[in-house]
């Protein structure tokens, strides 16, 4: 379970955060939703140590982590993974030195193995013959994002972070990364909490879905409690549907 | 003041990391070969051009001062001597540091804006590790290497320019290399040549490492880089050449 | 004499490669002001069409035609100066000029284009057209200093400054949040309302695709389809 509490965090005059209080259960596909700038991808990178909280507590399980070290982030980060907005992979490295980035310590026998499996998880079988010799900028955007997406499965990962899964790409495909997202998740037993624009997704895939404004949380419940919601910025978020 | 002080800091600690880290290379050597290579064959061409031109101004520089002599067949000592201490050590060094610093800061400080540094943290990897330990061994080891091969061309270039314009003899001017190049100044050329391969290594990579804000933060990166390269190796020079100056005075050099 | 742009068997490669498989070949013409939406897959190369439709790339084989007129020259890769300034681009990613003031972005493309104009009348029209996208009192800011939304306005309003007579947006209200969206959409319909020009907007966005034209055009398989209807 993961859980924030009263959570500030600001860079330089600009408060990104300001009292964020949320928690999520183990196994629950968890959305957090709100305009650019309100605090969401910050709060996931919050969860693997990249930002360090101005103040307040956030547990991963029974670990408070907001005061950790480097090195302390290391088992944490093997319990999590983030997915970036960006696929952010390292374009001078083949797809296959990319892929094993997280599993390093396995035999190349072990590594081959998951590899397989993953990319029949993620929709990428065809460029299981290629993985040696082709490299990040040969494949297509959303063929980058899957890639990256199962480069952060491969560790095996308890909980799993996606920073705006969809944006950028078209209808059908953030259709498809999203019920790759539930597959995975309920497949795998993952946690997943994902950041995003797309309320019509959301509503589809969540278990339960919060809407952020200026660094907190402003609304908080299921598909049905949200769709029914007189809360301001949530029925802005859901005009589109209407 | 307080500021630049700072900054300094930043960059011994940076440079001290990198160090210490030599170890580190055996697990990355593969991806250490590869820059190794890149850098060199990138370079090779720049440091040929570069230590034969140097060589050759050099050469007809001082065959016009010493024309009014009647010196010229102390030639070919008295240029390469002023060439490997001074002059081809800072000349190759400045276009290395355009050449192949400039490249390096701009590729970390890509992998930087498009957060291939913070998704390689989170896959568990320390991103000194794996991307920048073997670029400034790489940087730095090839810069060493060139510098030296280039102040050997640079006596070629010195040998063919004053051939061809003045017509000396190339034995005259190889005999006269053997009595004017001293050990000490052999010493000179490559203790410089390490120092600015370490200096240009640290300087692009820190500057690449320490990138924010986007294309504009790449941009600012290569532009520091060009001008701290420069000015580092220009004091690394004086210094040297000071340092060594005292020590062959105080007569505890052969 | 009214807009009209004709596409000849335009062909483009992935990465605008000389030998490479082609992405699409496109043969279709549109004449009299209108606004045209494209849309398609992700890597069906939208952009890419729009980009060599804009003039920002030569197709790989084939004409684009501006009133009969072509935008390339039969070699050399040179450009129709005039026919250029007829034409007006926003990029994707905005393209500001970072070292520039949200002012100076929008007075640039008018001293390049109308350099007779005086120095006066020119920031008349730059503070009419910030007052236009809703951005006055953000004359000093800097394209960084400005959220997504504000960076977008700055862009629409630096691509329609000159009053172009072809205007092309890629992908307008990419990475936005919904609301902002469709305030941009909102915006831009307000612009091109009235604006005797021919218009493309490519945009992955359905949502804001109904809100601009009835039905789309539709890249797939490599060819432009004539009006799908949206759901």
């Amino acid at each position: 379970m993961i859980r924030f509490e009263n959570v500030h965090k600001s860079f330089g005059p600009k408060k990104v955060l300001n009292g964020l209080s949320l928690s999520i259960q183990r196994g629950e596909i968890f959305f957090m939703l709100g305009r650019s700038g309100t605090g969401k991808s910050v709060s996931l990178k919050h969860l693997v140590g990249l930002l360090t909280p101005d103040s307040g507590k956030i547990w991963i399980d029974d670990t408070e982590i907001s005061q950790f070290s480097e090195n302390q982030f290391v088992p944490i980060r093997k319990k999590c993974g983030l997915v970036f907005q960006l696929p952010a992979l390292v374009d001078s490295r083949s797809l296959y030195e990319n892929l094993v980035l997280g599993i390093r310590h396995l035999d190349a026998v072990q590594k081959l193995a998951r590899i397989s499996a993953t990319l029949k998880a993620v929709g990428l079988e065809s460029l299981e013959k290629d993985l040696f010799e082709r490299f990040p900028p040969s494949l297509s955007y959303g063929e980058q994002k899957r890639l990256a997406l199962a480069r952060t499965l491969l560790p095996d990962p308890e909980i799993l972070l996606y920073d705006e899964p969809t944006t950028g790409l078209d209808p059908t495909t953030s259709l498809q990364i999203h019920d790759l997202i539930k597959k995975i998740s309920k497949d795998f037993g993952k946690t997943s909490i994902v950041v995003s624009h797309d309320m019509r997704n959301a509503l589809k895939i969540a278990d339960r879905l919060a809407v952020l404004d200026a660094g907190r949380v402003v609304d908080l419940g299921t598909p049905e409690e949200i769709r029914r919601s007189p809360v301001a910025m949530t029925m802005a978020f859901m005009e589109d549907l209407q | 003041m307080i500021h630049r002080l700072e900054a300094l800091r930043e960059h011994l600690r940076f440079f001290w990391m990198l160090f210490i880290r030599l170890p580190e290379l055996f697990t990355e050597r593969r991806e250490f070969m590869r820059q190794f290579a890149d850098v060199g064959v990138r370079s090779l061409s720049t440091t040929v051009t570069a230590g034969i031109f140097t060589g050759a101004i050099m050469a007809l520089q001082f065959h016009l001062q010493l024309k009014d002599f009647g010196a010229e067949s102390v030639l070919g000592g008295l240029n390469t001597s002023g060439t490997i201490r001074e002059v081809g050590p800072i000349l190759i060094a400045f276009m290395l540091a355009g050449k192949v610093g400039a490249f390096t800061s701009a590729e970390l400080g890509t992998m930087k804006v498009t957060d291939q540094i913070q998704a390689v943290r989170c896959l568990g990897l320390d991103p000194i590790s794996f991307f920048v330990v073997p670029r400034f061994w790489a940087v730095a080891l090839n810069s060493i290497l060139l510098l030296v091969f280039g102040l050997v061309i640079s006596v070629l270039g010195g040998m063919i320019a004053v051939w061809m314009v003045a017509d000396i003899n190339p034995d005259q001017y190889l005999l006269m290399v053997e009595r004017f190049a001293t050990s000490e100044s052999i010493f000179l050329a490559v203790s410089k040549s390490v120092i600015f391969g370490l200096l240009m290594g640290h300087i692009c990579c820190a500057n690449g490492y320490w990138t924010e804000g986007g294309t504009q933060g790449v941009g600012l990166a290569v532009k520091k880089t060009a001008v701290q390269s420069m000015v580092a190796i220009v004091l690394a020079d004086f210094f040297i050449s000071w340092i060594v100056e005292i020590i062959v005075r105080s007569g505890d050099f052969l | 004499m009214l807009p009209s742009l004709r596409a000849i068997r335009v062909v483009q490669s992935p990465g605008r490669l000389r030998h490479g498989p082609s992405l699409f070949e496109v043969d279709c013409e549109w004449k009299g002001p209108s606004l045209n939406v494209i849309m398609g897959e992700s890597g069906s190369g939208k952009s890419t069409l729009l980009k060599t439709l804009g003039g920002v790339w030569e197709p790989l084989s084939g004409q684009v035609l501006f009133e009969g007129e072509s935008l390339w020259s039969e070699s050399g890769h040179r450009q129709n100066k005039s026919l250029l300034s007829r034409i007006g681009f926003c990029f994707q990613n905005n393209a500001l000029f970072n070292s520039m003031t949200c002012f100076e972005n929008l007075c640039f493309p008018r001293s390049q284009r109308r350099p007779l104009e005086s120095e006066t009348a020119r920031r008349k029209i730059a503070t009419h057209w910030l007052d236009k996208v809703g951005l006055s009192g953000s004359e000093s800011l800097f394209p960084f200093e400005l959220s997504g939304g504000m960076q977008k306005r700055l862009a629409i309003a630096r691509t329609l400054i000159l009053e172009p007579d072809y205007i092309f947006f890629d992908d307008p209200t990419a990475g936005l949040d919904p609301i902002t969206s469709r305030q941009i959409a909102l915006l831009l319909l307000e612009l091109l309302e009235n604006r005797p020009a021919l218009t493309f907007v490519v945009t992955n966005d359905e949502d804001r695709a109904r809100s601009w034209a009835p039905s789309v055009f539709e890249l797939r398989g490599g060819h432009l389809n004539e009006k799908r209807h949206l759901p």
